[in-house]
């Protein structure tokens, strides 16, 4: 056997053994770096010399990894969507001699749909709060989830696997550790998996971009992957005390303080924490929470930092402040509040 | 340019280019066994190269890379004439285009990748469709199928091998259509390098 065909074999070895050890390690304490090979090779110390070994090596197993990653997509095929089903019938037939492996692979995918059914038997369950609502829901398996204001979210937990789609707004997650059903947040393009930790997502939606997803890791590890089609980008992990802004195409990881981080989540007691943000930004940030909507009219009031804590839904207090303690001009329109210099 | 960095450009960007780089390959080295070996090696050299310095071009790059590979080896193994050796010079880099269906729908994809898992021998096709469909981990496909898990993660690694030839070797184009390979050939005739063995 040639070499280049020496580490084809023992880089599809590898992808078979990381396949088999991957979901479990997302959480381990031990692991650094955000790209699986770094991951993989602390892991593992063979792997980690296998690897450094040639350049052979590593173009073998990037190939593999992202076929494997690729493979995913395959789950769309998993349970309630029928017309997948029903692809898969009109493919096989495609090819008659393969006739026998056609009904043996329909038998054994129509097995898998009925057992999804019953799995699933639950069915997703729908979560929803207004602009200024504020709930926690208790899930099927001991997990909980938190919304903010404007979220609305599905949640169903099967056997296998656990699964939130966040269609908008923010979710605190207090998600029960059970390894063998991964707990898995869809956001936008992001893909959030965890097996028990603690972190909160939120969906951004600016007008214009196709919205970024914002993660914060308050115990634990998380592992985010793009859901994109023929995105091979390798997964990111973020540990406890991480903040993550994933955009379309890049994604910021940053290490937070506790202080920062409590003012993150300042929303979960109603509280919004501001340290020396723009006034737009934390304009933006009231509207979120309230009907009654700030607008800044100029620039100049825009760029006023403001720091403190505020109540969310108390927006008229928060315009009081910027009239008397900033000097600005604050004049109610019907449901807006207008700000200026 | 981090190590990271070079990986995701040739995930995203190279990658990609294999369906066009194997029917390049295929047009001029006629051993159709050493053309796996031909892809790994030019990828090796892709890389290679690109961690000293990150081509401007990847898809020009990535079939200079390859001819000059194909020179190389041929000159190495003395398999060829001086005559065939002269040729090589002229050795023309055809561009072969990537596939139309390069950014495949999320439709088309999920019907190449289906295709793909339906081409896998039926044991591992079970075991990859567990892994990946129904996202059941390798321990409880074991216990599913009542084999060791060995067993399973051997299939797994077959699995990947296979997928990826289907869906990055055939071009991702659709069960790897046999008539366009057979296409290549013949119009690929002239160029192709003459094993002299036999001599």
């Amino acid at each position: 056997m040639t070499d280049a065909m020496q580490s084809e074999k023992q880089a599809a070895d590898w992808i078979a053994k990381l396949d088999n050890i991957q979901i479990e390690g997302i959480e381990g304490e031990d692991h650094s770096g955000n790209d699986v090979i770094a991951w993989f090779g602390a892991a593992d110390p063979a792997f980690a010399a296998w690897i450094a070994q040639s350049v052979e090596n590593r173009v073998a197993f990037l190939r593999f990894s992202a076929t494997w990653r690729r493979a995913d997509r395959l789950a769309a095929l998993n349970a309630d969507t029928a017309p997948a089903a029903g692809a898969a019938v009109s493919s096989f037939r495609q090819r008659p001699i393969l006739a026998w492996a056609a009904a043996a692979a329909l038998a054994f995918v129509a097995v898998f749909i009925a057992a999804d059914r019953y799995f699933w038997a639950p069915g997703p369950e729908v979560f929803e709060t207004a602009i200024g609502g504020h709930e926690t829901v208790p899930l099927a398996d001991g997990s909980r989830i938190e919304l903010n204001t404007d979220t609305r979210l599905t949640a169903k937990i099967g056997s296998d696997r656990r699964a939130v789609a966040l269609e908008k707004g923010e979710a605190y997650f207090d998600i029960a550790r059970d390894e063998t059903r991964p707990f898995i947040v869809e956001a936008g393009n992001k893909r959030i998996t965890v097996l028990g930790t603690k972190f909160t997502v939120r969906r951004h939606n600016k007008s214009g971009g196709d919205g970024e997803v914002e993660v914060i890791v308050t115990e634990g590890r998380v592992r985010i992957d793009d859901i994109a089609v023929r995105a091979h980008r390798p997964p990111t992990y973020a540990d406890k005390g991480t903040l993550v802004l994933a955009r379309a195409g890049d994604t910021l990881v940053a290490e937070k303080t506790e202080e920062e981080l409590s003012a993150e989540l300042g929303w979960r007691q109603g509280l919004l924490i501001f340290d020396q943000m723009d006034l737009a930004n934390v304009v933006d940030e009231f509207n979120r929470y309230n009907r009654v909507k700030l607008v800044v009219a100029d620039p100049q009031a825009a760029s006023i930092r403001i720091g403190g804590s505020f109540k969310a839904e108390n927006v008229d207090a928060f315009a009081r402040l910027l009239k008397d303690g900033f000097g600005l001009k604050v004049a109610r329109e019907g449901n807006k509040i207008v700000i200026k210099a | 340019m981090s190590k990271r960095d070079i990986d995701n450009w040739f995930m995203t960007e190279v990658l990609p280019l294999e369906g066009a780089l194997m029917r390049f390959l295929r047009r001029h080295w006629r051993e159709e066994a050493e053309i796996a070996d031909l892809r790994q090696e030019t990828y090796a050299r892709v890389y290679d190269a690109a961690r000293k310095q990150m081509p401007t071009h990847t898809q020009a790059f990535v079939f200079m890379t390859a001819r000059n590979l194909i020179i190389d080896r041929a000159r190495r193994a003395r398999i060829v004439s001086i005559d065939t050796i002269a040729d090589f010079e002229a050795l023309p880099v055809i561009m072969d285009e990537p596939d139309a269906e390069d950014q495949l729908s999320s439709r088309q994809e999920l019907k190449a990748l289906q295709v793909a898992l339906d081409a896998l021998p039926p044991r591992c096709r079970k075991i990859v469709a567990m892994r990946k469909i129904q996202g059941i981990s390798q321990r409880k496909t074991a216990q599913a199928l009542g084999i060791a898990e060995s067993t399973v993660e051997k299939q797994v690694s077959k699995g990947v091998r296979r997928l990826a030839d289907a869906l990055y070797g055939d071009g991702g184009t659709f069960a790897g259509d046999p008539s366009a390979r057979a296409q290549n050939v013949k119009n690929g005739q002239s160029a192709k390098v003459t094993k002299e063995r036999d001599k």
